[in-house]
């Protein structure tokens, strides 16, 4: 059986990481933009 | 009192804001597609944020956001997981994008791959599988959009799918895969946003505990970890993973499009941001049980759920990240299926002498004729094209070792890979119909495996690379 304390994990640890990937992805466009690598 | 989630006026709303948005973007991205490596191939440069936010929106498809709590609903925790290692086909992709990158610098197609490394025979068997898997995986998504927008809002079948088929056809003819990956980057970060919003938002109004022990008193085996069947589904929901990521265009295009820099980081990271998508908005299907809301429909278990929590705000994040959602993997399927056509039909065995301008025209008439090949098959609702989607689990994990190997290994037996192909497809599809869907596409990689390595290691073949060079 999936104990409550991993599943809660398993969640709350997807959904961190979706906001993560977010975030990065901002921050890459950011990065490329200043660099001038977009295209 | 409406039994939809939305009104129809707000469903139409959306569908024309979203539309305009999407062509005025495209409009504006594809401007820089002058020349046919532009259109086809968005310059060959992308970099690393479009090319990781294409790769990741691509591969989230409508199923990803409407299927995945459905398989919560059904298998539990291991229905999420399963669903989550469909992620491990863009892992596995990303070492050989870059491999790509090193054989085939100035390659267009997968399709150029397979020719130049085993012929003819084996090109024509690949063409085969991959335009008939393209053009159900198409229809599959169109049908979807038109179900899901009408069960979501009440909007007709018939206009949303239209809808929906003409908005991606028409962005895509203007700027190529320039607007194809221009509109995937806004795509992703609004399904992102949307999940995030979606899951925190049904976590916050939620008592987890108590959930977790409704769904233990009422249907334990959702949270058990033996569940044969969620583990069979997850090894081949994986495999199957692996053969449609490994074998299509739409994957291969966009590894031609980075910058060679820029391909396996971003492919690796795609993976990475993909993973845990299925969790995010998979796991409300599994507190559809703790709720106790009752579900009529399993495939429509995730926007019942949220609109039940989050209300009307809620079915209207939904609806957008569906739309989001089909329209990021429609427009990749109809440019890198139309490059296919162009390349390796139209230039390959109709007319070799054709100009770069020619063929961007065929490219054009390509996807003007598969957007109205999928409308048509979506109008007509031919419901058995979604089995034979499913159907193409087995043909495309037949190809995933003639193309591992084949990237790899310059002894690959040819004839193998050709035996290798045509047997595991054969038994797959009799392991499907006579076993079950979640079986079939683990046998058919399977004994790919054992003929494609077993014919390599008899009777080794010798290749020269450098042929490769001539694509």
């Amino acid at each position: 059986m999936f104990s409550l304390a991993f599943t809660e994990a398993l969640v709350i640890g997807a959904l961190a990481l979706v906001a993560l990937g977010t975030v990065s992805l901002l921050v890459l466009l950011y990065q490329d933009y200043k660099n001038d690598r977009i295209w | 009192m409406s039994d939809t989630l939305l009104s129809v006026q707000m469903g139409g709303v959306l569908l024309a804001i979203f539309s305009v948005l999407w062509i005025a973007y495209a409009i504006y991205t594809g401007r820089k597609a002058k020349d046919l490596d532009g259109f086809m191939l968005a310059g060959r440069n992308v970099g690393m944020a479009m090319g990781t936010a294409t790769a990741m929106a691509t591969w989230v498809t409508s199923n990803t956001i409407m299927l995945a709590p459905k398989f919560a609903l059904q298998m539990g925790i291991w229905g999420m997981l399963a669903y989550a290692t469909a992620s491990f086909g863009l892992f596995l992709f990303a070492p050989m994008a870059k491999r790509i990158h090193t054989l085939l610098p100035k390659g267009y197609t997968s399709g150029d791959f397979i020719r130049l490394r085993y012929g003819k025979p084996t090109w024509i068997l690949y063409l085969a599988i991959t335009l008939v898997y393209s053009i159900t995986w198409l229809v599959s998504m169109g049908m979807a959009g038109g179900i899901v927008l009408e069960a979501l809002s009440g909007l007709d079948y018939r206009i949303g799918m239209s809808v929906i088929l003409a908005v991606c056809v028409v962005y895509t003819i203007f700027g190529g895969l320039y607007a194809v990956i221009g509109t995937d980057f806004i795509q992703s970060i609004i399904i992102l946003i949307g999940v995030v919003i979606i899951g925190a938002v049904v976590l916050i109004n939620s008592d987890f505990g108590a959930l977790y022990e409704r769904i233990d008193l009422e249907r334990p085996m959702l949270l058990t970890i033996m569940m044969p069947v969620a583990l069979m589904s997850l090894f081949n929901n994986m495999f199957f993973g692996f053969g449609e990521v490994f074998h299509n265009n739409v994957w291969w295009s966009r590894a031609y499009a980075m910058r060679a820099s820029v391909a396996s980081k971003a492919y690796g990271l795609s993976g990475l941001l993909w993973l845990p998508i299925p969790i995010g908005a998979g796991f409300i299907g599994l507190f559809a049980v703790g709720l106790g809301i009752s579900i009529a429909d399993p495939d429509m278990v995730g926007p019942l759920v949220s609109a039940s929590i989050l209300g009307y705000a809620g079915a209207i994040v939904v609806f957008v990240v569906v739309f989001c959602s089909l329209a990021s993997s429609i427009d990749s399927l109809l440019a890198a299926t139309s490059d296919l056509v162009t390349e390796d039909i139209y230039k390959k065995m109709i007319n070799p002498a054709a100009a770069p301008e020619t063929l961007r025209r065929g490219a054009i008439a390509i996807i003007i004729f598969l957007g109205a090949l999928t409308w048509l098959f979506c109008f007509l609702r031919m419901g058995t094209l979604i089995q034979v989607l499913f159907l193409s689990g087995p043909f495309v994990a037949s190809l995933i070792w003639p193309i591992v190997c084949g990237l790899y290994w310059e002894t690959v037996n040819v004839k193998g890979v050709n035996l290798a192909i045509i047997i595991a497809s054969t038994v797959g599809v009799i392991v499907y119909f006579n076993i079950g869907w979640f079986v079939a596409t683990l046998a058919s990689a399977a004994i790919s495996f054992v003929i494609t390595i077993g014919m390599t290691k008899f009777a080794p073949e010798s290749y020269d690379w450098n042929r490769l060079q001539e694509a």
